[in-house]
């Protein structure tokens, strides 16, 4: 996957026309519990991969999110 | 536990209380208590502030506050003015207060100082009066209102849709009936500790988690409602040493997921937990009591707002049964309260036959604000309302829950319409033809919502006006509603399900999606599948 292709991703998900990869997710761009787990899992059927659940309290910003992401779809 | 005495209305209730135990807790929030004196004096202030503004006897009153003292106590303002209650969604765009103030025909809207900053009205002197808390903090006594059981209490909105609003009229009979009936049930006692972050403009948080601690004089904590960290929830049960909570199945797993809060809390003063509003998972009931070392603290429920809220539970302290399908029971009905399931034809089946719920007792509502159709198809028999829900019950009358009525969805507790999602999503500029459904894909998410639409230049838009089309798309049903779909998807011309006579068809959307035959290449046209 892409830096792009993820931005993407979250704006759809949480409604923002403009994410950066530092933006934190919950005190930036006003996430949700449920939309974190909902970004996950949209991520994992997306790009068939497996996010491991106690990763999920160190996703804090959009980059966080990333470098979950980048090393199980093993391509960057 | 015996129930209250039967007060002459909800305002009663809690100035009934307020005389009984003027000095103990009623509310806790935002790092403030507040007696029963002080939140009965408050409740008096802003009755007489409503009248100072031009409320009358049996007006409706819209409240738009989230969750704090300030909504407590406009609420009861309102009943003690003699006025309608009518509690909506608080994060609601400036567009959509005016079209619920419309549907509720309301004279005064009360929200917060923010909101009143944005509203555009009123518009000269045809709108209702837009008040803020603080006008409702001074004054003096209020004009005495008649108490009439019979008469609307609260009208509880579960779809804002102008074609077909549903905006259930309680009266104060159902409410007093219904808060008795909870109490019995749920042996709810004063020195029960409410710990509750579920909204108060909505039945469970309200009617529950407030209006039943207030007839017994038991105290609340109050928490805001966005589940942004469920670690204040816990955190909160623990530093209380609450006793009572309450929350859809997917608070409850979400506890389960979050491993910063597993086990840290010290959750042992628990004694009742109501995992309602939601299917309710049974590994959620023996994970939730695992995780935090607790025994039968766990209840079920099933309850709709068209009959107040509670329509049956399970004993307190009591095991949860499952059946052999893995369907968890949902208790028995409140006393006095009838539920029966009938068949195709009307009539009522047999036992461990399933069939749709209807249920009729002293809590069930008489219609809908304004909407004579909708109130005629809700009627079974006099005193029954359907459900549209489907379900059994077993042979000693214990009730299970099967599927929900047809095209509803349910997030994370919240029913919507999808009726009102997708007009909030066609006054999308670009988006011509708009469906919503409702998935479940097994996660610890849940039900999710789901968004199709067809673009009005659907086939010639580009990747990123796609894109823009779809976050707008999101952003209006979530500053609408207050919640974001799990997907919106873009489809290509006329591949929408229709009737012959050109009804939508959500199920066979639904379907064509979880199936697999619509997908991206197949129908959605975006966002595009990635792969790695």
């Amino acid at each position: 996957m892409n830096t792009g292709e993820l931005l993407d991703l979250v704006a759809r998900q949480l409604g923002r026309h403009t994410v950066a990869l530092d933006d934190r997710l919950i005190e930036d761009l006003g996430a949700e519990s449920i939309d974190l787990v909902t970004i996950v899992a949209v991520i994992e059927e997306t790009y068939h991969i497996t996010v491991e659940e106690e990763r999920l309290p160190f996703i804090r910003t959009v980059r966080d999110l990333a470098a979950e992401i980048t090393p199980l779809s093993g391509s960057a | 536990m015996s129930a209250p005495v039967a007060a002459a209305s909800v305002a009663e209730l809690l100035a009934r209380t307020a005389r009984r135990h003027p000095d103990r807790p009623a509310i806790i929030t935002d790092g403030r208590a507040w007696t029963y004196r002080e939140l009965q004096q408050a409740a008096r202030l802003a009755a007489h502030g409503l009248q100072r503004a031009g409320l009358a006897e049996a007006d409706r009153v819209v409240i738009a506050l989230p969750n704090d003292a300030a909504f407590l106590i406009t609420f009861f303002g309102a009943l003690i003015a003699g006025a309608v209650a009518v509690p909506v969604f608080p994060g609601a765009a400036p567009e959509r207060l005016l079209a619920m103030s419309r549907l509720a025909d309301a004279s005064v809207v009360v929200v917060t100082a923010g909101t009143a900053a944005t509203l555009p009205w009123p518009p000269a002197r045809s709108g209702p009066a837009v008040l803020t808390p603080a006008d409702l903090e001074t004054g003096g006594s209020p004009r005495p209102a008649a108490d009439d059981v019979s008469r609307p209490c609260y009208i509880q909105f579960t779809s804002g849709s102008t074609a077909d609003p549903r905006g259930v009229v309680l009266s104060h009979r159902n409410l007093l009936a219904n808060i008795a009936q909870m109490t019995d049930a749920m042996d709810i006692t004063p020195d029960d500790v409410f710990v509750s972050w579920l909204p108060t403009y909505h039945d469970m948080g309200l009617t529950l988690m407030a209006l039943t601690p207030f007839s017994l004089g038991a105290r609340l904590v109050l928490l805001p409602t966005d589940l942004r960290d469920v670690a204040g929830w816990l955190r909160a049960i623990d530093a209380h040493r609450g006793t009572f909570t309450a929350g859809p199945d997917f608070a409850y797993r979400l506890c389960l997921r979050n491993e910063r809060v597993r086990g840290r809390f010290d959750l042992s003063s628990l004694q009742a937990c109501m995992n309602a509003a939601e299917p309710v998972r049974a590994a959620t009931l023996s994970g939730f009591e695992e995780a935090f070392g607790l025994r039968h603290v766990m209840m079920t429920g099933y309850g709709l707002a068209e009959a107040t809220l509670s329509v049956t539970c399970t004993g307190r302290g009591q095991p949860i049964d499952v059946d052999e399908r893995g369907v968890v029971c949902l208790g028995r009905p409140m006393p006095g309260t009838t539920v029966k399931i009938i068949g195709p034809n009307n009539v009522p089946v047999p036992a461990g036959q399933p069939g749709e719920i209807v249920v009729g007792g002293p809590s069930t509502c008489a219609g809908y604000h304004g909407n004579q159709a909708a109130s005629s198809a809700l009627a079974w028999r006099d005193g029954y309302v359907r459900t549209g829900d489907l379900g059994y019950l077993d042979p000693s009358g214990r009730l299970y829950f099967t599927a929900r009525r047809k095209d509803v969805i349910n997030v994370a507790g919240r029913t919507i319409y999808p009726q009102e999602v997708e007009q909030v999503a066609e006054m999308v500029s670009g988006v011509r033809l708009a469906v919503a459904v409702g998935i479940d894909r097994g996660g610890v998410e849940g039900e999710q919502l789901y968004v199709f639409a067809e673009a009005r230049a659907a086939g010639t838009a580009s990747g990123s006006e796609m894109q823009a089309l779809t976050v707008e798309i999101t952003r209006a049903v979530h500053h609408n509603l207050g919640l974001k779909p799990r997907s919106t998807l873009l489809l290509h011309p006329r591949r929408m399900p229709m009737t012959d006579n050109g009804k939508l068809r959500r199920a066979a959307l639904r379907d064509a999606f979880t199936d697999g035959s619509l997908a991206y290449g197949t129908g959605i046209v975006f966002p595009p599948a990635l792969t790695s």
